[in-house]
């Protein structure tokens, strides 16, 4: 019964999206108080039907209900029970299930906390977002139901793909689809806006808040992702430039884009057109990235199935919600009045070159991800676009992108001193140059690693200029209330301080992947191998029985200079009711960097073929993701920047706040 | 029961659009957003001078522009209008549209009937409510355990068979063959599994176990009704006719068995189009009755033909005096139509629908008589 609860509660809930995507739209045209007043009950109410649904699901996946198709094609009675929970986004039509949750969460999310935006932008904006929970629960209702029955039900199931049983699959599509998804909010506001026809500054500060969470959930999504991907796959690699891949980093590229000419908009009114571009765009970059993954147009890991009727179907929402955006957009565009002005040498001419640079590079990944797969739909022709076209593109369009950042940050709103921010800078400057050549000393060639390495030390030291300016305005001598200055400071600069010097600390770890080590070994027993400054030792090999898997494990030793500083398990997986293996790497992190064992079968004299990395300070490229990370979650803590209580901020001294 | 939720999810729907359009109209203006936030920003430039990251003369011009923005403000041009007709055309799409759509497509695609099959519920049920499948798979896990339980896999090769997974009835079968023993018994079962795996055609292999149980048991009844049905398969009709005719004389009187194997010999008799062979399935269930057996047959084929017309005709005259169950009418309504005999087929035909009143009998019949093409006669 509890299924079939779920199944209708589901049902009930594209009833209601239906509803919500009607009334208020109707209530705005005819300035109808309380029916645009309908949008907010019915957005949470919908939620909570998506989540009963979603709950039911997990039940039957839990307790393995064989009676359900979805259970039987994805699930195992043996599975651990976190892969059970974890596996029913791990198919086809539970991630959808994912994504409409988190599409009906944002629009109660919006319901809830948007007190502070107009009665008729916001029941245009729920009606919208209501349109789009409309089509995505149409389409799983009519192409990908998760509740279609068996009837008489299997006694086992199919198990989950193996790759997929890991905990990498709790958090990296809970995450990146809360980015993805989160996007939908600032689209919405943005439709509702050019609907309205009303797009001044506070409707940037309206959808700060949503743009800056999206940011943060899709920034940890795809770290997750890409660290996962390390870890699993088995040679080393974090980043493939995988459709997929690139899917996932087009929305962010346009939503960092975004979050900087919203800054812009907000003070200045200035680049009303282009933040409203960018935030269609950064949606409807996620629904191409669901698209191609959904539509089975890529196979890779993430298509898990590949219906010609889905695609059609997810090509029609694509359509019309890109088409119809876009439309509106054309329409609306060249009536709306020019805002502020600024001079080019300013903050919002800096944040301006941002947005160029990060679109074209944007850009550069858009056609390098899909000009194969026109070329193949063209004339059949299969080619691959690899790292060395985007290393030639997207590698110049954002050197100078990093180069700059310190730069926007000391340049002052509306006409700037370019010379005395480049003064502000020298000490970063200096702090990058040394490190470089401290780094060429020690490390050597290839030249990129260090010129890198440099930079993104320039980028750390550089991101923390401005605040450093400002606590300790004439000099480390003043610091007398240095603390209490730094607590004045609004915490959106010091989210911009973290997330800048974040995208440093991701950058040194990537120019350190240069000085990596790599060796193809076949492994004795008892004899040591060096892999950068670490010995690695081949202690024995074991057998175990996993839950649903048999493992074989080799147990290896790490010194360096004659002590043992780690063991590590590099193991290889047979999953018996997939016949299927995987490889769980042997990773230790140590100082930042990681020894990297991902071995084969053994041979048949006894040796062990195996792949070994030393991998310097290769933790740094996540570690920074999470500085990011949080630094978008300062920014959004940010009370005065909260929408809602925009009054009450009006009414705090002047002297306590801010701008960033 | 499932129902009742159902109603109730339904009404949380309709009440959460129901209940903001009974509500008063919530009072707030279309620009104290605006407001708000433009003077906000007035301060905040305040703040941002103080702190040196505007010039004094921009910061001022800055001031000017968003105080500028606050007086133009525009004030709602329309005020709030309220039309209680959108609220009654509102409130009945919430009363009739919502459910109407949630109804409608749940109607097409769901099954309200079916219930939760969580796998610990039906493992551990009494045996008696325990489906099929959870049976199997709690049998299938004690035989992994149990390997050399040759009774445990005597009862699951019949299971499989009925599940067409005749690869491991056929396992089953030779594996408890050479744990309990070799048993005539034993042997035929064997070589019946092989049958089944074999498209239903008695292998050679088969044979070979046939006659190996025979040589312990002559008389094995069922060895001899398959190596009847090997022969016939071979259309080596004259040993057919052959073991099955003396099967039929070691069968009791009025048997099933017995007018399963005077069938097999009217066809042998009078083949008809796809009568010939006798494979397994033909219109009586998945199984072959496997206790049948016997011909008519060592006789010349006139003297068959009266034996057979005679035991028909006693059933016939049994049926029509002491009356019978669908099974038997239909038996011979079958043996009629196999003799060739098509209006006294239809005689029993009628006979029949008269005898057996009840729907379902009457059902069965109908199926036949379609089958048969009677009614078109």
């Amino acid at each position: 019964m509890i299924v079939e609860l779920g199944h209708y509660a589901l049902v009930l809930a594209f009833a209601l999206s239906i509803m919500q995507t009607v009334l208020p739209f109707w209530g705005a045209r005819a300035h109808e108080a309380r029916l645009m007043a309908v949008a907010r009950p019915v957005a949470l109410t919908q939620f909570a039907f998506v989540a009963l649904s979603y709950a039911a699901l997990t039940y039957a996946h839990v307790a393995s209900d064989f009676s359900l198709a979805n259970v039987v094609e994805n699930s195992h009675s043996t599975k651990p029970l976190i892969y059970k929970i974890s596996g029913v986004w791990g198919n086809h039509e539970g991630s959808m299930m994912l994504w409409v949750l988190i599409l009906t969460l944002s629009g109660a999310a919006m319901a809830a906390f948007s007190r502070a935006i107009p009665p008729r932008l916001l029941a245009d904006a729920l009606s919208v977002q209501g349109l789009l929970c409309a089509a995505f629960l149409l389409f799983i209702l009519l192409t990908s139901n998760p509740f279609a029955r068996l009837s008489p039900a299997p006694i086992e199931g199919a198990d989950l793909n193996p790759i997929l049983q890991d905990p990498g699959l709790a958090i990296h599509p809970p995450l990146l689809y809360l980015g993805y998804v989160g996007f939908s909010i600032v689209f919405s506001l943005a439709a509702a806006a050019l609907i309205g026809g009303r797009i001044d500054a506070a409707f940037a500060r309206f959808i700060r808040p949503w743009t800056l969470a999206a940011w943060c959930f899709l920034t940890l999504g795809i770290a997750m992702g890409s660290y996962w991907a390390y870890y699993t796959l088995g040679w080393g690699g974090f980043w493939f430039w995988d459709p997929v891949e690139n899917a996932s980093l087009l929305p962010w590229l346009a939503g960092t884009a975004l979050l900087h000419s919203a800054a812009v908009m907000e003070k200045r009114e200035a680049l009303k057109i282009w933040t409203i571009f960018l935030a269609i765009l950064a949606f409807s970059l996620s629904l191409l990235g669901t698209f191609l993954v959904r539509s089975g147009v890529l196979t890779s890991v993430h298509a898990f199935a590949s219906d010609p009727q889905r695609g059609l179907f997810i090509l029609g929402i694509l359509v019309l919600f890109i088409g119809g955006a876009l439309f509106l957009f054309m329409t609306r565009a060249s009536s709306l009045k020019q805002g502020g002005l600024f001079a080019p040498i300013s903050r919002e001419g800096a944040l301006v070159l941002n947005n160029l640079l990060l679109t074209a590079s944007c850009a550069a990944v858009f056609v390098g991800t899909l000009y194969p797969l026109a070329l193949e739909a063209i004339n059949g022709d299969k080619i691959s676009v690899g790292a060395p076209f985007f290393n030639l593109t997207f590698g110049p369009l954002v050197a100078p992108v990093l180069l700059l950042a310190p730069l926007g940050q000391l340049l002052s709103w509306k006409r700037g001193d370019l010379l005395g921010a480049a003064h502000r800078l020298f000490f970063a400057a200096v702090c990058g140059l040394a490190a470089m050549l401290i780094f060429a000393a020690i490390n050597g060639a290839p030249v990129v690693a260090f010129i890198g390495a440099g930079v993104a030390i320039y980028l750390i030291v550089g991101a923390f200029t401005e605040i450093f300016g400002r606590i300790f305005p004439s000099g480390l001598g003043s610091s007398k209330n240095a603390f209490y200055r730094a607590k004045g400071l609004p915490l959106s600069a010091w989210g911009t301080a973290f997330a800048h010097a974040g995208l440093g600390v991701t950058l040194l770890g990537l120019a350190a992947t240069g000085w990596g080590v790599e060796k193809i070994v076949a492994m004795k027993q008892g004899q040591t191998y060096d892999v950068g400054p670490y010995q690695l030792e081949v202690i024995g090999l074991t057998s175990q029985q996993g839950p649903n898997y048999k493992e074989t494990l080799a147990h290896m030793s790490v010194r360096r200079d004659g002590q043992i500083v780690a063991l590590i398990q590099p193991a290889k997986r047979f999953f018996t009711t997939r016949r299927m293996a995987t490889t769980q790497a042997g990773i230790v992190t140590l100082n930042f960097g990681q020894i990297y064992v991902s071995i084969a079968d053994q041979n048949e004299s006894g040796s062990l073929d195996a792949r070994l990395y030393w991998k310097p300070l290769v933790s740094l490229i996540w570690v920074g993701a999470l500085v990011m990370a949080f630094g978008g979650g300062l920014s959004l803590s940010d009370r005065r920047l909260r929408v809602g209580v925009a009054r009450r901020a009006a009414k705090i001294p002047a002297g306590a706040q801010g701008a960033s | 029961m499932i129902w009742l939720f159902f109603a109730l999810l339904t009404g949380v729907a309709v009440l959460s659009i129901l209940w903001p359009l009974s509500r008063p109209a919530p009072k707030r203006g279309e620009d104290a957003a605006d407001v708000a936030f433009y003077r906000a920003q007035i301060a905040e430039i305040d703040a941002e001078l103080s702190r040196g990251g505007i010039e004094q003369d921009q910061a001022e011009s800055a001031k000017a522009q968003a105080a500028r923005r606050l007086l133009s403000v525009a004030p709602d041009e329309v005020a709030v209008a309220d039309s209680p007709r959108a609220r009654k055309i509102a409130a009945a799409l919430a009363l009739v549209a919502a459910p109407a759509i949630a109804l409608g497509i749940y109607a097409r695609i769901g099954h309200p009937a079916l219930p939760d099959l969580p796998l610990e519920a039906r493992m551990s049920s009494p045996p008696a409510q325990q489906d099929f499948a959870a049976v199997v798979a709690k049998m299938e896990a004690h035989l992994a355990a149990h390997p050399e339980d040759g009774r445990a896999l005597e009862l699951m090769a019949p299971v499989y068979l009925r599940l067409g997974r005749y690869g491991e009835a056929v396992k089953a079968r030779a594996q408890a063959l050479k744990i309990l023993g070799e048993t005539p018994d034993r042997l035929v079962k064997y070589a019946e599994a092989l049958s089944y795996a074999n498209d239903g055609m008695v292998s050679p292999e088969a044979v070979d176990q046939l006659e190996r149980a025979l040589s312990q048991d002559p008389k094995n009844l069922q060895a001899r009704y398959f190596l009847g049905l090997a022969a016939a398969q071979h259309e080596d009709k004259a040993k057919a006719r052959e073991v099955w005719t003396a099967l039929l004389a070691d069968l009791p009187e009025g048997s099933r068995a017995r007018i399963d194997v005077i069938e097999k010999l009217a066809m042998l008799a009078a083949p008809l189009d796809g009568g010939a062979a006798p494979q397994q399935g033909a219109g009586q269930g998945a199984a072959p009755s496997p206790d049948a057996a016997a011909a008519v047959a060592a006789q010349p084929a006139d003297e068959q033909q009266k034996t057979i017309h005679a035991m028909v005709d006693r059933l016939a005259q049994r049926l029509s005096s002491q009356g019978g169950g669908a099974d038997e009418w239909m038996r011979l309504i079958r043996a009629y139509k196999v003799l060739n005999e098509p209006d006294r087929a239809k005689n029993a035909y009628d006979q029949a629908c008269k005898a057996l009143p009840d729907a379902e009998s009457q059902q069965k019949l109908a199926a036949l008589a379609k089958e048969l093409g009677l009614n078109g006669t």
